[in-house]
This record gives C-alpha cells, sequence and structure tokens, in this order.
C-alpha cells in the first residue's frame, strides 16, 4: 500500500520541477527519486499537471481596455476619516472618563485614611493636654474658645457619659433636671490643675488672663447674666464648683505680649454655652460655663469611642464626607469603550477599501 | 519604446503612455481573470476596473516589476469581484437542449475557426481546468494560475500576492497535487499527452 507523501516532500518535488532547489537538496532529492518509487510517481503528477496547465488555451482580451479619458474618482463621502476622526475621540473620551473616575474614587479612598490619621493623633492628644494643661495653664485656657468642641447625641454611657451631652434634648429649651444631673463634671484630670479663676488674676496683678478670658462684672450684672441663663434652679456641678467672679470690678485685663487674638465676651459666651450643652467643658471655660446654658438646636454623631478624644479633637472627623459617584459614572464607560471599537473597526474597514 | 520610459510618463500623467502600457498587459490580464473567475463578461469587468485602479494608483509605484504591478491589480479585482459573488450568489442561465436539461457548457456556440478535432480537445482541456481552478481556493488559484498558466516565476508571484515565498512554494505545490487529482477525475477527456495515471 502506497504510503501519502509528506508535505515537506511535494514542496520539494514541486520546487524540483522549477528547478527552484539548490544544487544540495537537488542531488538529495535526485538519490531518493532513485531509490522510492512513490516519489517518482508523484514528479510524474505533477509534471504532467504542470504541462496540462501550461497548455490551457490563452484567453485574449476580446477588447482594449485602454482609458478613453482620464477617470475622476466618484466623489463620495469618505468615511475613513470621518471614523478614524470618531474613534479617535472614543478613545479620548474613554480614558478621561476612566481617569475621572479613578480620581473621583481615589479621594474617597484617601478621606479614611486622614480620619485615620487623625484619630491616632486623637489618641495622644488628651494625654498631651494633659500635660500641657498642667505646664501651662493659660495656654489650655486660649485654646478653649478656639476649638468647637464636639456636640454628641445620643444617651451616655458610663464611658461617656463625662463629656457626652445628652442629645436626647437637642433644642430644647429647658433641658430635664434628670439631664442635667446626668450631666457629670468635666474630669479632672482634663481640667488644668490650679486653674487661676478672675479672681485670682484680680488678686494677683502679674497674672495676665489668657486671650478671651470673660471681662468681670459686677456680681449683680453676673448674677443677672447667670439668672437669665440658667433657667433651671438646679445646680450644677460646674456652677458650685467654678466661683463666679466677684462683685469688685476690675479694670480689664489686657495682653502683654502674647500675639493671640482677643476675644470678646459674647464670643466666650458662645463657646462657653455650647460647653455647657455637651458638658464637655474644655480648660478653662468652666468659669463662666455656669452662667450660660445652650437652648439652640445643637448637632452631633453617635460616639463610638473615647469621647476625650472626640472632644478635644474636632478634626478627628473627615471633613470631607465620602463623595457618592454619579450614576452616570457607573456605565458610562462601557458604552464609550464599545464606541470606539465600533469605530476603530469601521476605519479600519474603510482603509481597506481605500487601499484599492 | 522603453517600458521604464512609458511608466515614467505614466506616472506623470501621460494617458497615452498608461494605454500603451495598457495594450501590452491586457490579454494576459484578462486570461489572469478570466481563469480567477471562470466568466467572460466578469473577467472584462474586472480587468476594466484593473486598469482603471492602476492609473489611480500610480502614484504608489516604487520600481520593480511593473507586470507583477499590474498582476497585483488584476488580482485584487479578482479578489473583490470574487467577495462580492459571495455576498449576492448568482445563478447563471445555462442553456438547455432538447430535453430541457441545461448545458453546462455553452461553449458550443463559440466559432473560433479550428478544427473540430483541435476545437474538441482544447475545450475539454480548458474546461478541465477551469473546472479545477474552480475547485481551489483563492490563494491556491491565483499562484498556480501566475506560475503554471501566466509563466511568472517565484519572486514575481511573491510581488504579486504579497506572500513570503516560502508561502508561494508551498501554495504551489499543494494546488498542483489538487489539480492533479481533479484533472485525473476527467480521465479519457484530457488528451493523451495529459492522462494521468492513477495512483489507486
Amino acid at each position: 500500500m502506497k504510503q501519502p507523501i509528506s508535505s515537506r516532500d511535494l514542496e520539494q518535488l514541486s520546487a524540483y520541477l522549477d528547478r527552484q532547489l539548490d544544487a544540495r537538496e537537488r542531488a538529495r532529492l535526485e538519490a531518493r527519486l532513485q531509490a522510492e518509487p512513490d516519489l517518482r510517481e508523484t514528479l510524474q503528477g505533477l509534471h504532467l499537471t504542470r504541462s496540462a496547465l501550461r497548455r490551457a488555451p490563452i484567453h485574449r482580451a476580446p477588447r482594449n481596455f485602454t482609458l478613453k479619458a482620464v477617470p475622476q474618482p466618484q466623489p463620495r463621502f469618505r468615511l475613513f476619516p470621518v471614523f478614524s476622526l470618531a474613534s479617535a475621540l472614543s478613545a479620548l473620551f474613554f480614558v478621561i472618563t476612566l481617569a475621572g473616575q479613578f480620581l473621583l474614587t481615589g479621594a474617597p479612598a484617601a478621606a479614611p485614611a486622614a480620619y485615620t490619621a487623625n484619630q491616632d493623633t486623637a489618641i495622644t492628644q488628651p494625654a498631651d493636654m494633659e500635660m500641657k494643661a498642667a505646664e501651662a495653664p493659660q495656654t489650655a485656657l486660649m485654646a478653649a474658645p478656639t476649638e468647637i468642641p464636639l456636640i454628641i447625641w445620643g444617651t451616655p454611657t458610663p464611658d461617656s457619659g463625662a463629656l457626652m451631652g445628652t442629645g436626647m434634648g437637642g433644642g430644647e429649651p429647658e433641658p430635664s433636671p434628670a439631664a442635667m444631673n446626668a450631666v457629670e463634671p468635666f474630669p479632672k484630670t482634663l481640667l488644668p490643675p490650679e486653674t487661676p479663676t478672675v479672681a485670682a488674676y484680680a488678686e494677683s496683678p502679674e497674672l495676665t488672663p489668657p486671650a478671651g478670658e470673660v471681662t468681670p462684672q459686677p456680681e449683680g450684672e453676673a448674677q443677672a447674666d447667670s439668672t437669665r441663663a440658667m433657667p433651671s434652679e438646679t445646680p450644677t456641678p460646674e456652677s458650685t464648683a467654678t466661683p463666679l467672679p466677684t462683685a469688685t470690678p476690675l479694670p480689664t485685663p489686657t495682653l502683654t505680649g502674647t500675639p493671640e487674638p482677643t476675644f470678646t465676651s459674647t464670643a466666650v459666651e458662645m463657646t462657653v454655652a455650647q460647653a455647657q450643652n455637651t458638658a464637655t467643658p474644655p480648660a478653662g471655660a468652666a468659669e463662666s460655663a455656669s452662667g450660660v446654658s445652650g437652648s439652640g438646636p445643637i448637632l452631633g454623631t453617635q460616639p463610638t469611642r473615647d469621647d476625650r478624644q472626640l472632644t478635644y479633637n474636632n478634626q478627628a472627623l473627615p471633613t470631607h464626607p465620602p463623595r457618592t459617584q454619579p450614576p452616570v459614572q457607573d456605565w458610562l464607560p462601557l458604552p464609550l469603550a464599545l464606541l470606539s471599537l465600533i469605530f476603530a473597526g469601521l476605519a479600519i474597514f474603510f482603509q481597506r477599501k481605500e487601499r484599492l | 519604446m522603453d517600458e521604464t520610459l512609458l511608466i515614467q510618463y505614466a506616472v506623470k500623467g501621460d494617458l497615452d503612455a498608461f494605454n500603451r502600457l495598457v495594450l501590452a498587459y491586457q490579454d494576459m490580464a484578462f486570461n489572469l481573470a478570466y481563469r480567477m473567475l471562470g466568466d467572460n463578461a466578469t473577467a472584462e469587468d474586472a480587468t476594466q476596473q484593473a486598469f482603471i485602479s492602476a492609473y489611480r494608483s500610480l502614484s504608489s509605484y516604487r520600481g520593480g516589476s511593473f507586470r507583477a504591478w499590474v498582476m497585483r491589480m488584476v488580482t485584487n479585482a479578482c479578489y473583490d469581484e470574487l467577495r462580492r459573488q459571495k455576498r449576492h450568489p448568482e445563478t447563471p442561465l445555462e442553456p438547455e437542449n432538447n430535453e430541457e436539461e441545461e448545458i453546462e457548457s455553452p461553449r458550443w456556440m463559440a466559432d473560433d475557426g479550428a478544427s473540430p478535432e483541435e476545437l474538441a480537445e482544447a475545450k475539454e482541456l480548458d474546461q478541465a481546468i477551469q473546472h479545477c481552478l474552480g475547485g481551489l481556493s483563492e490563494e491556491f488559484r491565483s499562484v498556480v494560475i501566475l506560475v503554471d498558466i501566466q509563466g511568472m516565476d517565484y519572486d514575481e508571484v511573491s510581488a504579486v500576492v504579497k506572500t513570503p515565498l516560502g508561502t508561494i512554494k508551498s501554495r504551489l505545490a499543494r494546488a498542483r497535487q489538487k489539480l492533479r487529482h481533479c484533472l485525473q477525475g476527467f480521465g479519457e477527456l484530457l488528451p493523451a499527452a495529459f492522462r494521468l495515471e492513477s495512483e489507486d
């Protein structure tokens, strides 16, 4: 039985017919032809086929194909440049969309990182403030008005009750006595030790009250303010612990050599009022907190950790809430990608047509 | 006039020079088109379209074999026509005999002036070859036509179909082998000189 000739041998035989083999290959093939009759038969068949093809009648042109005039290309709308441009624009828009999406999704991802970093800072901040308060009470007193303490909603827990306002009656004109009693006094550890009072300033002229310190008022006026600000007669720990300014009018203390801005008493009252509502009086604010109460709406968040951290770190929360992507950006890249592919395919198609 | 000079004039827009080139290659072009397409009218259209395309594309001619360049135009025109036929297949109207059966080859109506024996022999061979060529793929068909019918060498064919030389050799060998098997089926219809003995 004959074995089918391999493609390699077939190519060799075909090239041998056309004298396309070099001398070495030709000699090797001729040696095989002498020994292999099947190879010889195949060569003969290819030779006859080639002879038949060469003997095929030549069909002459039935007419002349000369051109009578210069054929003008038919004016037609060339779509290739259009689709090329469209493809390029579509790809550009696609890249821009992807980049925009990446940037938008990257921003919220960076916010939690900043939040975590702030939290880490907040953990160490109370201890730092304790040390600073112990070392420099005036610094703590001055820092109090500038930092708006965080007001937290929710039921105070044993851990957070010391620093968290009740929040249950936010905006209530008159907090209930129970709620007021629930407010625990500010931890002594967070208060600057031996915070000098206004009276102390009065007694000791060397002491210069910090900026923003409440200008001492006559006792009667201060009492009137206290009565106006605290409709509830239940004394708070702050009110009992913190002495009111004495009735002796004192000259307005001036800041000497301190670049900190001077706060008006109104600003201090606002800050103290916020501190009163949250029952988280920062150091230095407790002296005048008894005379001010907050009755306006307050805002806050549910405490999740030590309130001292949150209280003293009003930068702990992310300043920028996570952005939500517009819905259009979820599905926009897909049609743009498909559009780009379609235009690219059409451009290639018309380019191939143009080559003809 | 020298072909190179004619080409230079034609590239510059001389239509007369280009027409002289057309006259030189139109038989070859038409024969290639006919072998590729198997129909006179279609081959005419393809040939005409090829020369028009050649004139428009003269600026893209970068030297080398002008014959190969023209044959490439014809080959491309034939490829386009074959693709068009695949998209829009047509059924040719064949003449019928007295028994209302279609006559496969209406060439009996033509009169070339040759003797009946020669005419019959040539027609049979031509018909057999064309039939077998039609059974090849376009790529194999163009290569075997250009080499064995048109008499072009491998390098020219490689330039015409824009295919490496090794691929040309491979396609030619396989095309010849297929044609060999196909022509064996005609047996006694072929002239005695071309009758191929059966391998089996």
